[in-house]
């Protein structure tokens, strides 16, 4: 009996210490691990993160150097969310993603106000409206209803690009893309805004006017260009590789690839002049309709076009940017080592430029259906 | 003393799955009925058209004349039957020699299958991308041993890409479940086949293959259901030729702005997968009844 009494306080009491003493070592462990310090700092990191405008944009584009002047300003850098497709953009978009300035081509801001995520945009507030080239001041469906709806950031082309050592041609055109000699070893465009209406330039149809039998027509001429691809793709870092190890010896893409090829010292080509026209486009900017920081926004668009960002989504990115002023002061050396002309205007002003399909639901569906096609 | 209140067994069994069942009306049942509701619908621009139509699934067995979406799900029922048999070939094996071969410490082999599974699936899959590419690992070294003066281009970006991925890719699935119902054995079963003079292939035939189907078919819906509809690998290694049924659906959702007729389209997979997928579950309930 006496035994067992002793040993039983004895034994919990152990029992008691050896917890007492594991929690106080779990609380002294935490702290010489910083957690509570880094919990402390919690709310005021997610209030700081929640002060900062929210930006949605194509990967390859969110820059650092893009957001200097808005930095100074604000204290830190954009929240950015990065997307890959502009109609998936779009979906997200409509289902709630709580951006405040958008990254999307002039040809899709009739549909994205369409679809009632878009707010008008107040050019007083514009600090480097007048710094840009006059020309993307105004293009196709930008204003509507008097309103405007979108800011130029940057713009550029959609052609050809070719491995001069892989491939010849008697003139520039779009016809390469469906050259049964280069049968598995072209690639295309994965969208509508360059893929298919390159094809339908190819089959000598306005894209941007295509009722039923154009689309058939357009449809026939990129099931007749399918056998040949070895891939639809909108990834330049993709097409790039797949160009510089010869596993792809044309297609369509924009001036980037050009130029990121040519950096690596590939021999590449691309057309200035297809017969059938070159594509032209401009990407740019919009505000969410439920915007929740719209000053800093504003500060957002007018960093994004400002000279400073100009001269580096020029120099190395390898778009024209919208801003005049950084253009001119970039030198003649600079410009051609991304492939840019010194009046690289005229590019612009002599394609065709990019703007909303007519009945562009039946066109998207149309290319998908090509793609799923056997 | 107080009575313990007796409280009714198939109760008490209700009152335990409680949670689990509402889990599966909220986050199953309500989705699915949505599906189902919405693949009778219309879209008309960015608005929903609710007046009940069977236009989707006719539209799925005959698209303007041609039956694109029929064509798409039998090759992606194809694609995912070889990539199964494939899993299947390669975790058999595997199991069966960490559940009879392996003595000691069989844990680490455990560890070792799975330690594919501690990276991303995508990457996985960009991995298959350098191994099977243009300029990737199976060409240049064919090329170093001079078996081929150029590339080979039929590797990558076709529906083989796509199968060789899958049937990489799920192993891991399959290996588990078929090494359980190995190891569940019993043993004395074997030493009595060999006492009685049978062969190693005949115990294999006779007692391992038959007594592990519980496992083997468990390993081969794994894989089969979920890569019917998987549209990430065939949309990095499948190339113009090599896409599923999965990829039309995402399309449809997305570029095609017609979720209707992905809701159908994914009414139409889900109901053949399952039919393919009960087949195999009748054969092991059939087996199990002989037993």
């Amino acid at each position: 009996m006496t035994t067992k009494e002793t040993s039983m306080p004895n034994g919990l009491t152990r029992e008691g210490l050896r917890a007492g003493v594991s929690r106080r070592n779990f609380n002294k462990l935490l702290a010489t691990m910083g957690v509570s310090t880094a919990a402390a700092s919690l709310p005021g990191r997610f209030a700081y993160a929640a002060e900062q405008v929210y930006l949605y944009i194509m990967g390859g584009y969110a820059d650092k150097a893009l957001f200097k002047e808005y930095a100074e300003k604000n204290g830190g850098n954009p929240t950015v969310a990065l997307w890959a497709d502009e109609e998936e953009a779009l979906l997200k978009l409509r289902s709630g993603l709580a951006s405040d300035v958008n990254f999307c081509g002039s040809y899709s801001v009739d549909r994205w106000r369409d679809a009632g995520v878009i707010q008008p945009i107040d050019p007083a507030r514009l600090t480097h409206w007048n710094e840009l080239f006059s020309g993307v001041q105004k293009v196709p469906d930008m204003e509507r209803d008097g309103k405007l709806w979108w800011v130029p950031v940057g713009f550029g082309t959609t052609s050809i690009v070719y491995r001069t050592d892989l491939v010849d041609f008697k003139e520039e055109s779009w016809s390469l893309l469906w050259d049964e000699r280069y049968a598995g070893r072209l690639a295309m465009y994965d969208n509508t805004a360059d893929g298919v209406a390159a094809a339908a330039l190819y089959a000598s149809v306005n894209p941007y006017t295509m009722d039923d039998a154009a689309i058939a027509k357009v449809k026939a001429a990129m099931l007749k260009q399918k056998p040949l691809l070895r891939m639809y793709t909108t990834d330049s870092t993709v097409l790039s590789q797949a160009m510089a190890s010869g596993e792809i010896v044309a297609a369509s893409a924009a001036n980037d690839v050009y130029a990121q090829l040519k950096a690596q010292g590939v021999p590449v080509g691309y057309m200035l002049a297809p017969k059938e026209g070159i594509l032209t486009w401009a990407m740019g900017l919009t505000i969410s309709k439920d915007a929740k920081r719209l000053d800093q926004a504003y500060d957002l668009i007018n960093s994004m076009m400002s000279k400073d960002s100009g001269m580096f989504w020029t120099s190395k990115i390898g778009y024209p940017h919208a801003n005049e002023q950084a253009y001119a002061s970039l030198s003649d050396e600079e410009l051609m080592a991304v492939g840019l002309p010194r009046d690289v205007f005229s590019l612009l002003a002599k394609g065709v430029f990019e703007s909303r399909m007519a009945n562009e639901d039946r066109v998207a569906k149309m290319f998908e259906e090509v793609k799923a096609s056997l | 003393m107080k009575p313990i209140p007796i409280i009714r067994d198939w109760l008490r069994g209700y009152a335990l799955i409680a949670p689990a069942i509402l889990f599966a009306a909220v986050f199953l049942c309500v989705p699915l009925l949505l599906t189902v509701a919405l693949s009778f619908w219309t879209q008309n621009g960015f608005s929903l058209d609710m007046s009940p139509t069977l236009k989707n699934y006719t539209t799925f067995i005959d698209y303007q004349g041609s039956p694109i979406y029929l064509t798409l799900l039998w090759r992606s029922l194809l694609i995912s039957a070889i990539a199964t048999l494939g899993v299947l070939l390669l975790a058999y094996p595997a199991a069966y020699f960490i559940a009879f071969g392996v003595k000691k410490r069989k844990y680490i082999w455990i560890i070792l299958i799975t330690i594919p599974f501690w990276t991303s699936y995508l990457l996985r899959i960009f991995s298959w991308k350098i191994i099977l590419g243009y300029n990737g690992v199976i060409n240049s070294s064919l090329m170093q041993l001079h078996i081929i003066d150029k590339p080979l281009e039929f590797i990558l970006y076709n529906p083989t890409a796509v199968t060789v991925t899958l049937a990489h890719a799920w192993a891991a699935y399959a290996i588990l479940p078929i090494y359980v119902s190995l190891e569940k054995i019993d043993r004395s079963l074997l030493e009595a086949s060999i006492d009685l003079g049978d062969s190693p292939a005949g115990r294999l035939w006779r007692i391992v293959l038959p007594l592990s189907m519980p496992g083997t078919i468990a390993a081969a819906l794994f894989v089969f259901i979920p890569t019917v509809g998987d549209y990430v690998t065939p949309n990095l290694v499948g190339g113009p030729s090599g896409i599923m049924i999965g990829n039309i659906i995402q399309s449809l959702l997305g570029k095609g702005n017609d979720a209707p007729m992905a809701a159908a389209a994914a009414i139409c997979t889900m109901l053949s997968v399952a039919f393919v997928a009960t087949g195999p579950v009748l054969l092991a309930r059939l087996l199990r009844k002989h037993r």
